[in-house]
């Protein structure tokens, strides 16, 4: 029998309704739809009740109104949100917000995000009590913080930002300055450290903390939203990734309380640039001396002639196939059944190897970490798909050169990791031992410095430009959608797979994402029985019983 | 004159020194209250009839008797002695000629709400204040009358004193609490109320310094001797601090109820140079101003309330007929404007917005409407914040304008300010 949580009755507005005790009024109110409009209070953070917008009138409570976001909702309360003190309070409220906060919503980033715009529309004052010939409104520079702008003169003092980098980032690193109206939000050093500061750009209800990044590169009504998967390392953390003529413009946190809350740091928010910039657009294979562009059937053809070359002469346990971490599930899933289909002697993962120390979230109310050391978003997909060999993993990638200095490897399947660069590789043993390659074939979204050995290469593409899942360091399968239209000429992993595969007669039974889904979910042990509809929105936890490597 | 309770040895030589407190009978209250259970000292003050002194006027015992019983935590009292209020200066003779007159409250407060802590959180300007009572303290650790064990009784208490630096807002309890624990002077939201989170999230009681130098006195003459110097609901006698154009100025100690216009006329000896009075703030800048036609009547905290004002910390400022109303508001709204600490919305603009339409009313640039844009301001700050800080600045705005509403129409229609700006 699980706890029962204990009913009250309480009245909004004349209207009883059953609630669960121990709620705030203003929790209440949210619960059942009635709306009071608030800008300090944060369900993450401390209440302040400092902005004064959620005034409330209580019976029995004091003969002045109270604030809804700090007032308990107690047994036979009545609460009043639309008397005329309370409407008035709120026009109050808005117009003394309104006295010094300019009007500049056209250039303004928050403009459409904005909780000072709404309630001034919902609740506000028709006329500005603002006497241009007296009145000189409070006027502050704008000033650089290191990753964002912040625009004092727009800032409400709701002091979100300050009570976040305290109870959640940990970090002392915001505070009020002064007080009255000469009240400002600074840092104490002139740019940010944190990682996570950010997200008080995003906690901000107005325009006062910009990211730099995001800053007038679009409007926000015209944003394209789509839910998605952070990249950047194996956290997994819950994005929506909002585009804008197929370029994205930003990635904001969404809400996922198993995973991460509402927040992501900094560095992930920032890397999306790779998805634009710099990017491989069509097959190019090595017909004679150099590199040259050819149609993808072209290349197809020449990958499948070169392969089963090798497969007559050493043996089909001669190929091998690697993997990389920042592939979905399905397209490890469908890379791994190729490996199997060609006899391939090797599969295996090569995971990240960029070591940035893990941050930890000093908080109470979020004992999580929001940055893992493993900077890629699918490795623990990998390791389920048994890519890795065992719990010493990743042998095979690392002892590449001498297997192809002994033989064992004759030729290559490469996926996105540039090896010469990676510090964990002896950079001029591998190009000597990828000289003896015969065949080497690299899939990647961008040109690697590997590419220079290799015989093909197929462009391909990055995580917002297709459908799929990662599985997170804490196995949480999640899916990432394509939010952006494709560059040219380039083709997801998935599709070069099987057609690669149909050019060995093999039919893998799935093209696209979903049937490739559906058979992962068949075939493979770690993900039996998962359905895309048990996947959803916040994703779903796999049940292993091969232990984590974490 | 009446007798003198609480101002007693003001004045007298060597008045701070505990051998000449412990000469007039010192500490012999402590002791009594200190043998007695905590709960029969709370019912004691109840039966004084004790209000608090620093302005809101909360019955003292009924504050003590909402202090947690036996819940094993650290309990503490917290002293108010961030005197900030303008035209107050009672708390300020207290420390300074009696010190060991609070102590002796501070101790007996300290057993009925079984604390173990005292703080006294002095004004950040009174320095002098803050030495004589951090001798007196070392007076009475060395005598055993403060740290373990204390008075031979298993009663532990310990006092320290400390300082903000002069914020008007540390007044307010929980600011003075947040500046105690070394955080920004703010108010906190309330609930939970210092009796449940207070210094360090551990209950807590804050009185006044008037407050608990009076309790002394009432344990030592019972609680009935005390209610029975002032009035109904209210016992016990004040210190009335009086400014202003009067002949004698200066701190009063009277019962309470004594009539205003007798505190004005006879104790303080009238106007200065035969003047005309034009109107009294009765209980710190924060109350609601009075006409001359309205102070015949009991300086209470009932009594102040029927006409509309406060009685509040009972410092009487009192205003000539030469003085311009509008200047001595346009320097109380400076005061409000700078001390807001910006927190709550209508506070932090509102303060601000009053000093800058009200100055330029002074400086003869107003327009009528400015008039009733200053008392919808007032009306828009009263009520909606966390502290009374905001209704302490609104409130006295919206008595000034409305009683005085003809001076501030002059000013727009001359133009100027008829006396130059000066205050008188």
């Amino acid at each position: 029998m699980s706890e029962t949580v204990k009913m009250i009755k309480a009245k909004f507005n004349d209207v009883e309704y059953e609630l669960p005790a121990g709620l705030t009024v203003l929790q209440a109110a949210q619960q059942i739809g009635v709306p009071i409009p608030y800008f300090c209070w944060h369900k993450h953070l401390s209440i302040s009740g400092n902005c004064r917008m959620c005034l409330v009138e209580t019976k029995p409570g004091p003969p002045k109104p109270v604030v809804a976001c700090g007032t308990p909702l107690n047994d036979g309360m009545e609460v009043f949100t639309e008397t005329d003190t309370i409407k008035n309070a709120r026009r109050a409220v808005l117009q003394f917000l309104l006295l010094n906060h300019p009007l500049d919503c056209p250039v303004c980033d928050e403009a459409y995000e904005c909780k000072l715009q709404d309630y001034t529309y919902a609740y506000g004052p028709e006329v500005s009590r603002f006497v241009p010939f007296h009145d000189k409104k409070r006027i502050y520079k704008r000033e650089d913080l290191g990753k964002m702008w912040v625009e004092m003169n727009r800032c409400i003092e709701c002091t979100r930002c300050v009570r976040f980098l305290k109870e959640v980032a940990g970090e002392y690193e915001l505070e009020r300055m002064h007080r009255g109206h000469n009240l400002k939000i600074h840092t104490y050093k002139q740019a940010f450290e944190s990682d996570f500061a950010l997200n008080a750009a995003d906690l901000c209800p107005v325009g006062a903390l910009e990211d730099k990044k995001y800053h007038f590169s679009a409007r926000n009504w015209d944003l394209i939203k789509v839910p998605s998967i952070c990249p950047s390392c194996s956290i997994g953390c819950n994005i929506e990734i909002h585009s804008l003529d197929g370029r994205i413009r930003r990635l904001l946190p969404r809400e996922n309380e198993a995973v991460n809350a509402c927040w992501m740091c900094d560095a992930g928010r920032h890397n999306f640039d790779f998805v634009a910039d710099n990017r491989l657009s069509g097959a190019q294979a090595r017909l004679d001396a150099d590199l040259e562009a050819v149609e993808l059937d072209a290349a197809l053809d020449f990958a499948h002639a070169k392969l089963e070359e090798v497969r007559s002469v050493h043996g089909g346990e001669t190929i091998g196939v690697l993997t990389s971490p920042w592939m979905t599930n399905e397209e490890l899933f469908a890379a791994k059944k190729l490996g199997t289909l060609l006899g391939a002697g090797k599969v295996g993962v090569l995971t990240g190897y960029n070591h940035r120390p893990v941050v930890p979230v000093m908080s109470d109310i979020l004992p999580k970490t929001l940055v893992s050391d493993d900077k890629s978003p699918n490795s623990t997909g990998a390791r389920l798909l048994n890519l890795t060999e065992g719990e010493e993993e990743f042998t095979f990638a690392h002892e590449l050169i001498t297997a192809i200095e002994d033989g064992k490897i004759k030729s290559l399947i490469l996926f996105h990791e540039d090896l010469l660069v990676r510090p964990d590789f002896d950079s001029t043993a591998l190009r000597k031992a990828l000289a003896l390659l015969d065949f080497l074939l690299v899939v990647s979204t961008r040109p690697l410095t590997v590419a220079a050995q290799a015989h093909l290469v197929l462009p391909a593409q990055t995580w917002a430009e297709k459908n799929g899942t990662f599985t997170n360091h804490g196995k949480r399968v999640q899916r990432i959608r394509k939010a952006v239209t494709p560059a040219q000429n380039t083709w997801d992993e998935l599709s070069l797979v099987t057609a690669l595969g149909r050019r060995f007669e093999a039919d893998f039974g799935y093209e696209t994402f979903k049937d490739a889904f559906a058979a992962m979910a068949a075939e493979e042990a770690a993900f039996a029985g998962l359905t895309l509809k048990g996947v959803g929105q916040l994703g779903t936890v796999v049940q292993t019983e091969k232990p984590s490597a974490d | 004159m009446s007798e003198l309770v609480l101002s007693k040895r003001f004045g007298k030589p060597d008045s701070q020194l505990l051998a000449t407190y412990l000469a007039d009978g010192g500490y012999e209250a402590a002791k009594k209250a200190l043998a007695m259970d905590p709960d029969a000292v709370i019912e004691e003050v109840k039966k004084a009839n004790l209000r608090g002194r620093g302005g809101a006027g909360f019955p003292a015992g009924i504050k003590w008797s909402f202090m947690p019983k036996d819940d094993g935590k650290t309990h503490f009292l917290c002293v108010n002695a961030d005197e900030g209020e303008p035209g107050t200066f009672k708390d300020r003779a207290l420390m300074r000629h009696d010190p060991h007159q609070l102590l002796e409250g501070i101790i007996i407060g300290c057993h009925a709400i079984r604390a173990d802590y005292a703080y006294i959180y002095v004004r950040g300007e009174m320095w002098e204040e803050k030495a004589i009572l951090e001798r007196a303290i070392g007076e009475l650790r060395e005598k055993n009358y403060l740290g373990q064990g204390i008075f031979g009784t298993q009663k532990n208490l310990h006092i320290a004193v400390c300082t903000g630096a002069g914020a008007y807002v540390c007044g307010e309890e929980t600011a003075m609490i947040n500046s105690i624990e070394g955080k920004r002077g703010e108010p906190r939201l309330k609930p939970p109320f210092p009796a449940q989170v207070g210094v360090f999230g551990l209950p807590t009681t804050v009185n006044n310094v008037e407050t608990l130098s009076n309790i002394p006195h009432i344990l030592k003459n019972g609680g009935d001797w005390f209610a029975g110097l002032g009035i109904e609901k209210d016992g016990g006698t004040r210190l009335f601090g009086v400014s202003g154009c009067v002949k004698k100025p200066g701190l009063y100690e009277l019962p309470q109820g004594t009539n205003l216009k007798y505190i004005i006329e006879e104790v303080a000896g009238g106007l200065l140079d035969g003047k005309t009075l034009k109107a009294v703030i009765p209980g710190g800048s924060s109350c609601p101003v009075l006409k001359p036609d309205e102070i015949d009547r009991p300086h209470s905290y009932d009594s102040m309330r029927d006409v509309g004002s406060m009685a509040g910390s009972a410092g009487i400022i009192v205003i000539p007929e030469d003085t311009c109303m509008v200047a001595a508001m346009t320097n109380l709204a400076h005061f409000y404007a700078h001390e807001s600490c910006g927190q709550c919305t209508p506070c932090r603009e509102g303060t601000h917005w009053l000093h800058l339409i009200i100055s330029r009313i002074e400086a003869g640039e107003g327009e009528m409407e400015d008039i009733d844009l200053l008392l919808e301001v007032c009306h828009n700050m009263m009520g909606t914040t966390i502290c009374p800080l905001s209704d302490a600045a609104a409130m006295p705005m919206e008595s000034f304008v409305t009683k005085f509403r003809d001076e501030f129409e002059e000013h727009i229609r001359l133009g100027r300010c008829p006396k130059n700006g000066q205050l008188s």
